[in-house]
Parts: C-alpha cells; sequence; structure tokens
C-alpha cells in the first residue's frame, strides 16, 4: 500500500441541474414566461445578493464571488427550454463542499420566491415523463503513473491541433463504406430517420428538428467519441472506475434521492433507474452512462480560440465524471456521498483495494439493487451472491484498513467511517430510523403519510417492497410528492422536514451563510473570487480557471494541484 | 436525543449536528401538513414540473 496518498486530499465538485417549475400557460401582457426569462430573474436576483461576474458568451452562465456558477441548461443554442445547472466550485474538503451546495440551494430558494411568478426549483433528477437530468459527481483521479501512459496522453492531447482533419478522416473512414454503396441524398435522408427513430424511442416524445439535427451530430462524431472512450478505458483513470464501480453501484441502498415509476413501483435511485451503460461509447443523447467522459471529447473538439475552461489531458491529475448519483436534499448525503467516493478512490489508488467483488454484469445489477427498497437482493459478484448493503460493506472495511494505516488521519476521514457505518448497520436492522437522515426513506414516508390520508391500507406482503403503492390509484398525488420533496426553498417538503426539525441537518446556519459569501480555501477558487470581487463590472468574462478583463488579455489562474 | 458532532479538519464551517427537536410528534405534524398539500391541485404541479432533456 502507498501511503503517500493521504484520506480526503483531492479536488471535487457538484454539476446539479435543477428543473424550473411554473405555469406555461400563463400570459402577461399578451407574452408567456419561458425557462430563460426565469433563469434571467434568478440570476438578477443572486447578482444583487453577490458579487457575480459573465462566463463566455459561448454559454449562458454566471460566476458569484462564493465560488459558484450556474448555467442555462438548454440542448441547443436559441432554445427558451432549459433547465438551471448550478455547479459548486472546485473544494478539497467535502464538508467547505456540503456546505457551498446547502448555500446555493438556500439563495435559489429565496430567488424562486423572488421571482414574479410562481416559480419553483426543483433539485431532482427525472421529470414526471421520465426525463432525465440532475447530478453530475467531479472528482480529481491520477490520469497516469508512468512515461508510457504520460505518452499516451500527450499524444492524444495534441489530437487539439489537428482536430478538424482528425475528425474528418475518421468520419469519412467511418463513413466510407457506406457512401460507396448508396446515394448520398439517400444515406442523409436514411441518417436523418435514423436519428428521428432513435430520439422517439429514447424521450417518448415527438423530437423537433433542431433535436433531430443534434443528434445526427452525435452519430456522425462517433467514431471520434468511440476512440477517446476506448482510450479512457485502457488508461489508468478506467482502472480506477472499475475499481470503483461496484462501490457506485450498491451506493444507491443510503444515497438515492427514490422516487416512483410510472407503473407506480417504488425504486431508490433516480439517475439509476435511467442508466443503459456504465461506460459511454459514442456522444449522444441516447446512452446514459454510470462513468461520462463528455468533457473529455468536447476538449478534443474544441476550437483553439475558444475562452472556455481547458481540462488538458496532459495534466496528471485527470477529472472522472460520474453520473450515476442524485440530487440530494439531505446535507448528511451529500456530504457522505461526497466524502465515501473520495475515500474509496483514496485507497483504491493507494493500492488498498485489490480484489473488488466484480459485477458481471454491472447494469443489470444496477438495476436489481435500486428496484428492491427491501434491501434484500443478491447480485452475482466474483466474491459470490453478495446484496448492496454487503458490497458498501466491503469498501466501508477496506476503506477502514487504509485510513487507519496512518498514524494521524484527519478527522473527518473518521467521521465519514463512523457515519458510514451508521448508515449500513441502520439500513439492515431499524429502517424508519432514517427519516429525515436518508432521502429515499424520507420519501418513503412522506408518501406512506399521503395514501394514508386518502384511507388507503398498504398490502401486507407489499409494505417495505418496490410494490408499496402499485395499486395506489391516484398516481398524480403521489408524483406530487415525490416532485416537491425537491422543491427549493420554503415550500419544499424536505425543507419543511428540516424547519421543523423533523430532518437532520450537518451544517449550521452561520456555516451556510458563511458559504453564500466566501469561497472554499482551495487556491484557484479563492483567485477567482478575488477576481470577482475587485473586478466585477470589469470582468469581460471568466471561467473555472481563466479571467478576462475588458481591453486586456485573458489571465490563467493558478492551478491548485500544480 | 444524543448529540453527535463532527469535528472539523479545518476552520471553515460549523459542523454541529442539530437533531430533530421532539421527532415523534413533531414529524408526524409535519407529515400529516405534507399529506395534505400533496391532495390539493396535484395534477396542476405535476403538468408543471415537466422538463427538458438535461443530459
Amino acid at each position: 500500500m502507498e501511503n503517500n496518498i493521504r484520506p480526503l486530499d483531492r479536488s471535487f465538485g457538484l454539476e446539479t441541474e435543477c428543473a424550473i417549475r411554473f405555469d406555461r400557460t400563463e400570459t402577461r401582457s399578451g407574452k408567456r414566461a419561458s425557462c430563460l426569462d426565469i433563469y434571467v430573474e434568478i440570476c438578477q436576483y443572486l447578482a444583487e445578493n453577490s458579487a457575480a461576474a459573465p462566463a463566455p458568451k459561448s454559454k449562458l452562465g454566471c460566476f458569484f464571488a462564493n465560488g459558484s456558477a450556474i448555467w442555462f441548461e438548454r440542448i441547443l443554442p436559441g432554445r427558451t427550454e432549459g433547465l438551471i445547472e448550478v455547479c459548486t466550485p472546485e473544494c478539497r474538503d467535502p464538508m467547505e463542499l456540503a456546505a457551498n451546495h446547502a448555500a446555493m440551494d438556500r439563495l435559489l430558494g429565496e430567488a424562486a420566491s423572488q421571482c414574479s411568478r410562481n416559480v419553483g426549483l426543483l433539485k431532482n433528477c427525472i421529470d414526471p415523463r421520465g426525463v432525465v437530468y440532475g447530478a453530475q459527481e467531479n472528482y480529481e483521479v491520477i490520469g497516469y503513473d508512468n512515461e508510457e501512459a504520460r505518452q499516451w496522453h500527450e499524444g492524444i492531447d495534441r489530437l487539439k491541433t489537428v482536430t478538424s482533419v482528425s475528425m474528418a478522416m475518421l468520419t469519412t473512414a467511418f463513413f466510407i463504406p457506406v457512401l460507396l454503396t448508396f446515394n448520398f441524398p439517400i444515406f442523409m435522408a436514411g441518417l436523418f430517420a435514423t436519428s428521428y427513430l432513435l430520439l422517439c424511442a429514447a424521450t417518448r416524445r415527438i423530437p423537433g428538428v433542431g433535436d433531430v439535427f443534434y443528434q445526427l451530430i452525435g452519430l456522425i462524431l462517433c467514431p471520434k467519441s468511440f476512440f477517446v472512450s476506448r482510450f479512457c478505458h485502457k488508461m489508468k483513470i478506467g482502472r480506477t472506475y472499475e475499481k470503483l464501480k461496484p462501490f457506485l453501484i450498491s451506493r444507491g441502498v443510503w444515497s438515492g434521492a427514490g422516487g416512483i415509476d410510472r407503473s407506480g413501483r417504488f425504486f431508490l435511485g433516480q439517475k439509476a433507474k435511467s442508466r443503459n451503460t456504465d461506460w459511454l461509447t459514442v456522444s449522444c443523447t441516447l446512452q446514459k452512462p454510470i462513468f461520462c467522459f463528455n468533457y473529455l471529447f468536447k476538449e478534443l473538439c474544441r476550437n483553439l480560440e475558444s475562452p472556455v475552461e481547458r481540462t488538458s489531458l496532459r495534466n496528471r491529475r485527470q477529472r472522472l465524471s460520474l453520473s450515476v448519483g442524485d440530487s440530494n436534499m439531505s446535507q448528511e448525503v451529500n456530504w457522505l456521498k461526497v466524502a465515501t467516493t473520495c475515500l474509496v478512490l483514496d485507497a483504491i489508488e493507494a493500492g488498498a483495494i485489490r480484489e473488488i467483488p466484480q459485477m458481471e454484469k454491472p447494469l443489470r445489477a444496477l438495476k436489481k439493487i435500486n428496484e428492491d427498497p427491501s434491501l434484500q437482493s443478491s447480485v452475482a459478484t466474483s466474491r459470490g451472491q453478495m446484496t448492496g448493503i454487503e458490497i458498501q460493506q466491503y469498501y466501508l472495511n477496506a476503506c477502514r484498513q487504509y485510513v487507519e494505516s496512518f498514524e494521524d488521519p484527519p478527522q473527518q476521514a473518521l467521521d465519514v467511517l463512523k457515519r458510514w457505518n451508521e448508515f449500513l448497520t441502520k439500513l439492515k436492522t431499524d429502517q424508519n430510523s432514517l427519516v429525515g437522515r436518508v432521502d429515499w426513506i424520507t420519501k418513503r414516508q412522506i408518501m406512506r403519510s399521503v395514501v394514508e390520508k386518502c384511507d388507503y391500507q398498504i398490502p401486507v406482503e407489499a409494505l417495505n417492497t418496490g410494490d408499496e403503492f402499485a395499486r395506489f390509484e391516484s398516481r398524480t398525488v403521489l408524483q406530487k410528492a415525490d416532485l416537491k420533496f425537491h422543491e427549493l426553498g420554503s415550500e419544499g417538503y424536505h425543507q419543511q422536514l428540516v424547519d421543523g426539525g423533523a430532518a437532520e441537518t450537518l451544517l449550521d446556519d452561520d456555516g451556510i451563510d458563511r458559504a453564500t459569501r466566501m469561497p472554499p480555501t482551495v487556491k484557484t477558487a479563492a483567485q477567482r473570487c478575488r477576481y470577482i470581487r475587485e473586478f466585477g463590472p470589469e470582468i469581460e468574462w471568466i471561467t473555472w480557471d481563466e479571467v478576462k478583463l475588458v481591453n486586456r488579455d485573458s489571465i490563467s489562474l493558478q492551478h491548485a494541484d500544480e | 436525543m444524543k448529540q453527535q458532532t463532527l469535528k472539523q479538519t479545518k476552520t471553515t464551517n460549523s459542523v454541529v449536528t442539530k437533531p430533530a427537536v421532539d421527532p415523534a410528534k413533531k414529524r408526524d405534524e409535519i407529515l400529516d401538513s405534507v399529506a395534505e398539500d400533496c391532495l390539493i391541485q396535484s395534477e396542476s404541479y405535476v403538468e408543471q414540473s415537466k422538463a427538458p432533456e438535461g443530459e
């Protein structure tokens, strides 16, 4: 084991997309509001309450003096329908991250309540039709650990300078056989039709021309994204992910946000429900992966002049992006989710986790664990049949051994182990004691209250299973409970439990209040925030690691890991 | 209820866990009021919550 990797000593951050709830039929002065209008109102409120600076014009967004950023996330430029994405700053302390996340929740809840219309921001991952969005976690990991791998990374990174050429060559090579056998217009019409049908199947709605065009681009670019995917798979980042995978697949037993599907079945995790691949192979909206490398793909396709953040493949530290975790309302789970994932990554990189419970069919295992609130289902692993809790227990034991190998481990790492163990124990022995702490259990309790209010008796044999609410007929009532649980601000059901003292919080009000104003201690975030405070109106644009003042050259911000 | 305290590694945030106050009774009251609210205009709430694709 390598003891040079200290527990909880890496950068990480969360991206969270919020759906915007409002009455789309309401007109004022003959005009209907759009998501974009509401985003602008929310931004204005936030900018009035905190120093802010705009992102580059290529993407609608804003950076704040507490290190966070918000974006208007839309599938195509020009669209007025979209989501509000909130990004925490890069942090190196899970508690700082939890504080910043809670601070942004509070600010957004306040901003929504100040809008001119009745607006709610839903921090969830799935809408009533099954459309998926939501959370993404980013962790800094070791990208390469030997000279040969470094050279590979550098070689691939050089592709950027010949992006258009390599793209054309790869695409041509991929499509030549088809072009030789088909007439070009027929081929394009076929491709368009294929994109249309794939989108219909994936989104279960009629797509617009723009959506199909976007999908078409995804299909044309698929040779390149396939290449990037294979590259990641072969490199250290891929091996790290493989060792992390069973942990992620089973993590939902305590970190899932819960929900009900169209047939009324209750499940643990919203994102887990929609995953259809564990590894992204082509860059398109049809694939919902556990591990995501879109950012690398964007990096390789980027125009060199584009003033957006650079995440070079040359860096020894790379970004591991995970798309399987839910947006959590519980502060405690939010903190523990990031902190345990960090600890597992630490243990993997230190060589403390070797023989993981490898799963034969990871996606099937994910679905099986996710669809069983009784937590009794076991999945086949290289260490025999294991339940989700047992897989978590395996990782907990490995992390405990790793942390205890240090003479003076960080107190927070010990706290993480303690809470993690407490959650697993209570999941086995007394799930109800986790109401107000674990999101899916709290949400299920709310749904139980709702059906009880409607004089519906849950069949005894269905209790604690996914079928608990399956025969309850007023589906929209349960859907409202599901959705409003995630509404930010005092109207949200989770927040009502917090305000009434019936749900535990991890941070005190002063800590959250401070995080609405102050950045985390990471150097890059602190520098970025200093620029925003000192030069606010003079900033033409700012990114995570670069700032451009009016009539000046852009300035690179110092990386924390350099 | 027993107070649980997380010690900090850095000095930025206060991290004292606030336990639920009179948990059982208070919780039941809130759950009851939440259940009541769920029954009101649930269809329009659900309709208003539709979101565009995000991933």
